[in-house]
Parts: C-alpha cells; sequence; structure tokens
C-alpha cells in the first residue's frame, strides 16, 4: 500500500474511531441519566474516558475528558465544570503516563481509574455534602459514594477490551505519527 | 512529557480550562439559573433522554417484575388483608366522609387552588444519578415561566422545588434533601413543625419534621400539611406520622413522617408558577 492511500486510511479510521468514542460516551451518559436498577448507577464517563486516554495522544485525550467530566456533572446534578476540570487533567496525565512510563496493561487502567473515581468521589462528598454539615458524618461516603467507586471499577473491564478492539482495528495516531517521523528521517 | 507542556496545545488546554472556570463561577453567581454554555448538555441530549426513558421505564418495570415477584406476592396478600379491614370499618363510611367533607371546608383546598398557575404537565426526563435524596430532571425550563425555588407538586401533593434551570429543562431538589426545608402543620391539632430531609430516613422512605412545640399534640396517623409561606402554598399535602418524640434537647417534638408522594417513583409533576403571596427571591 503506497503511502498516500495509507494515510488516508488511517485519517479515515481516526475519524470513525473518534465517532464511536463519542457515540459510545453520549450512550454511557443517557444511559446514566435514565436508566435506573435497584443498584447504584456506576459514573461509567470516568472509565470510558481514561480508556480513550489510555491509546490517544494527550491534547485530544484531555478534551475528550473535558467533554465527559461536563457531561458526568450534567448527570450528577453538579456544578458545570466541576467534573470537568477534574478529568481533564486526570486523563491528560493518564496519557501522558501511557505514552512515556506505563504498559498499556489493565492492571494499570483498572489502579488510575480507582484512584481518580476515588479522587471525583471525595472531592464531590466534600463539596456537596460534608461541607454543609448534614450532620450525617461519614455516612453518605460509605453507603453511597463507595458502592458507586466499585461498582465504577468493576465497568472499566468492558471499556479497555472495547477500546483496545476499536484501536486494534482502526489504528493508533501515535504509531502514525511514529511512522510519519522515521518518513520525514528517510527523506532527509 | 515535559515537551507536551511547551507546547501551542497545551496552552489551548489552558484557556479552555480558564473558560470552564469562568463558566464554573458564573453558574455560581447565577444562583440556579444553568448558563447557556453550561446547559448545551441537557438541551442537546433531552430528545434522546426522553426516548431512552422511555425504553427505560419498560425495560426496568419488566425486570422488576421478574426481581420482584415474590415481594409483590406478599405485598398482595398484605393488600387483602387490609382490603378485608377496609370492609370491616365501612360501617364507619358516613362518618368518615362528613369528617372528610369538614377537613376541605377547613383547609379551603378548592379555594385555594384557585389562584394557582400551574406550568404545562412536566415528564422526569432523568434522575440524578446516585442522587441519596432522589432529585430529577423535567423537560420543562425557563421557556415554560419555572424558576429557580418555584414549588413542584403532583395532584397528591407537594414533591420538591426547582434548584437549577435550563430554557428546556429543571433540576428538582425533592423534600428529602435537607436542603428543602418546609413549615408543616397537622390538622388534627394544629402542631406547626419544619420538614425537613434526612439521609438515614430518606434511605427508608422517610422525612422529619423538626421544631414542633412540647406542648402540641401529634400522634401517629395524623396528616401534615404546608403552613404556607413566600415560597410554597398552604394546604399541600405532605404525609402522615409514622412516630413521634422528644428532640436530644428536650425543648421540642419530632415526627417521622411517611411522604404521601414516593419521588423516586414518579413520573409526571407540575411546578406552580405562581399563587397568592408568592415571593421568591431569583
Amino acid at each position: 500500500m503506497n503511502i498516500d492511500k495509507k494515510k488516508k486510511k488511517e485519517k479515515r479510521n481516526g475519524i470513525i474511531r473518534w465517532f464511536i468514542y463519542y457515540l459510545m460516551i453520549a450512550a454511557v451518559y443517557i444511559y446514566m441519566t435514565t436508566v435506573s436498577l435497584p443498584l447504584k448507577t456506576p459514573l461509567l464517563l470516568i472509565p470510558v474516558s481514561l480508556c480513550i486516554a489510555m491509546y490517544e495522544e494527550p491534547f485530544n485525550s484531555a478534551l475528550t475528558g473535558l467533554v465527559a467530566g461536563m457531561l458526568l456533572d450534567s448527570a450528577e446534578g453538579t456544578l458545570i465544570g466541576f467534573s470537568g476540570i477534574i478529568l481533564m487533567w486526570c486523563c491528560l496525565f493518564t496519557s501522558l503516563l501511557f505514552a512515556v512510563i506505563m504498559k498499556k496493561h489493565f492492571i494499570n487502567i483498572l489502579l488510575i481509574t480507582a484512584g481518580v473515581t476515588f479522587i471525583q468521589g471525595l472531592l464531590r462528598y466534600l463539596f456537596y455534602f460534608s461541607i454543609w454539615d448534614y450532620n450525617e458524618g461519614f455516612n453518605i461516603f460509605y453507603h453511597e459514594f463507595l458502592p458507586v467507586i466499585a461498582m465504577t471499577n468493576v465497568f472499566t473491564a468492558l471499556f479497555y477490551y472495547l477500546i483496545k478492539f476499536l484501536v486494534k482495528h482502526l489504528g493508533v495516531i501515535r504509531e502514525n505519527f511514529i511512522e510519519e517521523k522515521s518518513d520525514d528521517i528517510v527523506r532527509e | 512529557m515535559r515537551d507536551f507542556f511547551k507546547t501551542v496545545k497545551f496552552k489551548v488546554l489552558m484557556a479552555l480550562m480558564a473558560v470552564v472556570i469562568g463558566i464554573l463561577i458564573f453558574s455560581l453567581t447565577r444562583e440556579g439559573y444553568t448558563s447557556d454554555s453550561a446547559s448545551i448538555f441537557s438541551v442537546m441530549f433531552e430528545p434522546f433522554q426522553n426516548f431512552s426513558s422511555k425504553i427505560s421505564k419498560k425495560v426496568t418495570s419488566s425486570l422488576d417484575m421478574l426481581f420482584n415477584a415474590e415481594k409483590y406476592y406478599n405485598e398482595n396478600e398484605q393488600l387483602r388483608n387490609t382490603l378485608n379491614e377496609v370492609y370491616n370499618d365501612i360501617i364507619d363510611y358516613d362518618k368518615l366522609r362528613r369528617e372528610n367533607e369538614e377537613l376541605r371546608v377547613l383547609l379551603g383546598l378548592k379555594d385555594e387552588y384557585e389562584d394557582y398557575e400551574f406550568s404545562p404537565p412536566c415528564s422526569v426526563i432523568a434522575r440524578n444519578t446516585n442522587d441519596p435524596y432522589g432529585s430529577f430532571t423535567i423537560n420543562k425550563g425557563s421557556d415554560d415561566g419555572i424558576k429557580p425555588n418555584y414549588p413542584v407538586i403532583t395532584a397528591t401533593g407537594l414533591v420538591g422545588v426547582c434548584y437549577e434551570v435550563s430554557s428546556s429543562t429543571s433540576k428538582v431538589r425533592t423534600f428529602y434533601s435537607p436542603r428543602t426545608a418546609i413549615g408543616v402543620t397537622t390538622v388534627q391539632s394544629k402542631a406547626t413543625g419544619v420538614m425537613e430531609g434526612d439521609y438515614e430516613l430518606a434511605a427508608d422512605g422517610l422525612c422529619r419534621v423538626s421544631y414542633i412545640s412540647k406542648t402540641a399534640e401529634i400522634a401517629k396517623g395524623d396528616v401534615f400539611f404546608t403552613t404556607g409561606s413566600e415560597s410554597f402554598p398552604a394546604g399541600l399535602l405532605v404525609g402522615t406520622v409514622e412516630e413521634t418524640g422528644v428532640e436530644d434537647s428536650g425543648l421540642s417534638q419530632y415526627a417521622t413522617i411517611k411522604p404521601a408522594i414516593a419521588p423516586e417513583t414518579l413520573t409526571d409533576v407540575f411546578v406552580i408558577l405562581s399563587f397568592n403571596g408568592m415571593e421568591i427571591a431569583e
């Protein structure tokens, strides 16, 4: 396959991949706001955005984190931007960590998701419950937040394998970037 | 990694973050009105949420029947017993009817309802994820005249207040929330108190009425209505007393009440746009 065709295909794959990512984010948001089962609703937008960040470049990951976070704010009824900023930074660092230090392994993304959901949950508890002094102590955190954090992490596996499958079949921008650079080197 | 922090892309991200922080601060200063940029998601996803909500309701009710068959069987048995008791009590029917008529006159509900201006019927399109106090989103907003702090009701009684309004949707905080304090009174003894949500009681579908005078006579089964204020009209049914007791301070009584409405099962509500004496701070 010549370079032009390859680049064209990669570009088309990239568009399809991102379209599927955002379709997934929209579907997850609608699920979170409409489906009410007896169990706690997991904050699926967090593992989705972090799993995307694991495979994509930092800028796009951070933007996706910002969008997913703002949708999470809309779903949770928190101030728009609260989770947006948290997820933007978390996705940015996740992307950078996987690009430089970490291996793209399930355990790694599971640990990161656990950390991020815990931080987001703790900050939400702090600003929306704790500082209002409702006299419920840590009850809400134990009975409402911890089960949600646990449930969210359970779903990380689903999105990890789903996004891994997508990336495998629709190409990775980072690899293209390296190839382009090598092409430049050859041309030079 | 360091190189990325020197790129234009990182500067763009910083600029975006500044914009988001700006929206955040702006939303805080709007006191309940969602800024246009922030409400874009709720407006954008509203039709999908409506569609998904319908599917979800069907799936949830099917799953509910599947998983709770035994519970419903027991409930059915219990209801049969209750029905038998009702048959036994039917001889008191005339007495109850007269009492009911007297109460209606006493409360003047019919007259008072005439001054209400209602919003169009609102459907519950989304429930706030994992909110222990059961807050939800309805499909009517400022375009229909709804403003923050407007009371939300059903034909049965009070549900809560709107707390965040966009052009086409509004978020409703229920009476389960500790942030919704409502003045209430009993029909029987005229005891007054303040109804507030409580996390542990909310989990059992109950609420608490505090600051009831120590000398007031309240008993299980007493009915609480709203007393009426600038924010809530008088005479809206709230619930019945389940349990009473004296506050830890010993200065007043409290009552645990079973609300007349279960917000978690609501599908349609109304917002009161105006009533005599309404004066809501926006």
